[in-house]
Formats: C-alpha cells, structure tokens, sequence
C-alpha cells in the first residue's frame, strides 16, 4: 500500500495498519494526531520536556501493544487523547510534588501554531477546540473547576472534597452539571 | 450492582472515581448496554471535547524524527525476523450475480437476508494458499483484489464510477446470515480506492461494496457493485 493511499483511509481503517506494524501507517497516524496528543500532554504536565516524554510513551505504547482500536467506543482521535491523558496523570502522579496547571486562561485561545498548511480538518478542529473553551470559560467557576481538577489534573472526587473543603454529593453534582452543560453546548453546535 | 447513577458515570469517564466505585462501574458498563450506551452516546463525547479544548501547540520537530526512527526500526526487525508458519487459506471467489430488484421493493429490502443471494460461489478454487485474489465485479471496467491477512484484509479496486457530493462506497462483510457494515471509502479522481476491512474474514465470509448516500447506513440501499468471497 502506498503513501498516499494509506492517506486516503480513515482513521478507523489506518489502524488496523498500525497494529499490524506498517510504519508508514504510523506516521499517518503521528501527522494527524501527534499535535493534539502534544499539546494535551503539555496542558496536564505544563512542561514540554515531560509532555514529550508522555507523548512519546504513549504514542508508542499503541504502536508496541498492537493495542486494539475498537470503533464503537469511540473515534481513534478520543481514543488516542485517552490514552495519552492516562500517561500524563500517571506521571503527575508519580510526581506527586508536582501541582496540577489548572489556569484557564481565555488568552490561552491564542493558538501556537502557525496558521499556514493547516488541513481543513486540523482548521475546524481548532475552530472547535476554540469553541470549546468558550464554552468552558462559561461554566460557573465551581463546575469548572472540578472538571479541571478531575480531567486536567487527576484527582478523584474524595481528593477534590478534601481538597475544596466541600462535601463529596457537592462535587459529584457540580461535575455531573458542568458536564452536561457542555455536552449541551455540543449538542447546540456550540 | 445497580446502574450506577449519572454522577457516577461522569466520574467514571472523566477518571474521577475512587478505586473501589471505578472498579465497580467499570465491571458494569462492561457488561451493560445501557450504560455504555449513555457513556457512548452522551458522556464521552463530552470529555473528548475537554481533551481537544487544549491550546494547540506544535510538538518540537526532535519528536517526530525520534518517534518514527523508533518505529521504522522496531518495523524492520520484525520484518527480519523468521517468518512464523502462516495459516494458509484458500480463497475462492465467485462471480457477482445480481438479481434484478422487484418492483417496489423497499430499499431495506435489499438487506441481509438477501444479500447473500448476490455473491454465488462457482466452485472454482485458485489453487490454494493465494492470499490475494481478484474481485469479482458486477460492472464493467471495474477491477481489483482483496488482500485477506489474519485478522484485517485490505481491498484495492479500479475502474470505479465517480460519487455525487457526499457519496460514499461503503463495504459490507457478510458472515453466515449476518451483513454488518465496515469500512468506507471514496475513489480518486482515476477511479481508484482503498479500504480496510478491520476484522478476521473466516472461510464462507463475504465482502460486498455498494455506492450509498453517505455513511451511518445499517444495511445496504443498492446492488453491489462488486465483492468476494473468502473460502
């Protein structure tokens, strides 16, 4: 199979590749992914030595374990994130001294990377991603600031009570709404 | 245990849940439809968005080079390796035969049950132990080959008719009296496509590819336009 016609799969059908051991595949799959894998390891672990270390374990922990994408789980995208979100909180964990980045900062909309070459795909997923944030920023601080303390950061729902001085019912609903308030978002089209 | 409430589920897909209560929703969902279908359908989509909401940053370029010079490797040794005793299959393929559709029959009609009917096998044998075989078409100019490894198998095809916007050719595997979509693809502008069908294709399974309105379709809307049958 040629470069260019492995280009031309879907993820959900380039993976099956990866797990066969195709290179070629796997770097399809780095190109589409590896930035958003990147930059999602750098937001839980704030620090772009560590997120490349988390990136690289967990981008190679697929390609060694031949892991098995199932598509009724999900897309390869959310699988993937998963996968490298796992790694990060692993490592913030062993490095327990280490306080989680919870600043969420609607500056931080600005994006890094250049503009120019993107593909119309990685555009809308930055359109997105941008949307997201505002949606998130629109949460009341409280709901948002357990979504982040459990998603960005690690914790369980006992640590972020302890944590926040709140009892353990307040915290499950208030990440129960916030979360559902995004989803609605989603369901709005943002 | 019961179905875990919401709080709990979102804990469980944001990873929010205390050892014992994760490992209790967990077993659960595993073997819930409900449940994972909540989580599927409504949790999870929610929490990919969290992780896609992160400032983009470009990762160094140093990553790149490190992470496929590890792969390449790691792929050309086990290219170098002793070839395993492979199973080897024999495929036998038949000729599409295409049985005009009745008057008024309603798309869903051509479904699984029938479907079937549309592959028959000839009885011929190539030999044994090919692993790749042609395709046999239902149109003219249409060519290709199914490649069948153990547990996925890649098809190439030709000659291919061009989609109105948003059409796709979408692939069927027909196993028993089963046809379950697969995979989609769209040609090139010569014609040409790829697709993989991401599962083991035992003895007696089929692959089917019909031109369709667009993806998310639970059983096929038009003839197909060619197939194979693994045997």
């Amino acid at each position: 199979v040629t470069k260019a016609e492995l280009q031309r799969l879907a993820d959900e059908d380039l993976m099956p590749l990866v797990a066969g051991k195709d290179a070629d595949a796997f770097e399809i799959f780095y190109d589409r992914h590896g930035g958003a894998a990147y930059s999602l390891a750098y937001r839980i672990v704030g620090d772009r030595q560590a997120a490349e270390d988390v990136t690289q374990e967990a981008l190679l922990s697929i390609w060694r374990s031949g892991a098995r994408y199932d598509r009724a789980r999900g897309s390869v995208r959310a699988w993937t994130l998963g996968i490298v979100r796992n790694r990060a909180i692993d490592l913030l964990r062993r490095d327990s001294g280490r306080a989680p980045n919870l600043a969420f900062d609607p500056e931080e909309a600005l994006e890094r990377r250049p503009a120019e070459g993107l593909t119309d795909v990685e555009a809308l997923r930055r359109e997105t991603a941008r949307e997201v944030r505002g949606a998130l920023s629109g949460l009341p601080e409280d709901q948002s600031k357990v979504i982040q303390l459990a998603y960005f950061g690690g914790f369980t729902h006992s640590e972020i009570a302890r944590m926040l001085n709140e009892p353990l019912g307040t915290i499950k609903g208030r990440m129960r709404l916030g979360m559902e308030k995004i989803r609605a978002a989603l369901a709005e089209g943002m | 245990m019961a179905h875990p409430s919401h709080d709990e589920l979102t804990g469980h897909a944001l990873g929010a849940l205390d050892p014992p209560a994760e490992e209790a929703v967990s077993a659960h969902v595993s073997d819930c439809e409900r449940c994972s279908t909540e989580l599927r359908e409504r949790i999870n989509p929610a929490v990919g968005v969290l992780a896609e909401s992160v400032p983009q940053h470009e990762p160094p370029p140093e990553l790149r080079d490190r992470l496929l010079e590890i792969v390449r490797r790691e792929a050309g040794e086990r290219g170098a390796e002793p070839a395993a005793p492979r199973r080897r299959r024999r495929l036998r393929i038949g000729p599409v035969v295409l049985r005009p559709a009745a008057a008024g029959l309603a798309v869903v009609a051509i479904a699984a049950a029938a479907i079937g009917g549309y592959l028959a096998n000839d009885g011929d044998d190539d030999g044994g132990g090919a692993t790749t075989v042609p395709v046999t078409e239902a149109s003219a100019g249409i060519g290709g080959s199914l490649v069948v490894a153990e547990d996925s198998a890649l098809l190439r095809v030709h000659g291919m008719p061009p989609l109105p916007e948003r059409a796709i050719y979408q692939l069927w595997v027909a196993k028993g009296s089963t046809v379950r979509p697969s995979s989609t693809f769209v040609p090139d502008a010569s014609g040409r496509g790829t697709a993989v069908v991401p599962e083991s294709l035992p003895s007696g399974s089929q692959v089917l590819v019909t031109r369709e309105s667009g993806p998310g379709h639970t059983a096929p809307t038009s003839e197909p336009l060619l197939g194979a049958r693994v045997d």
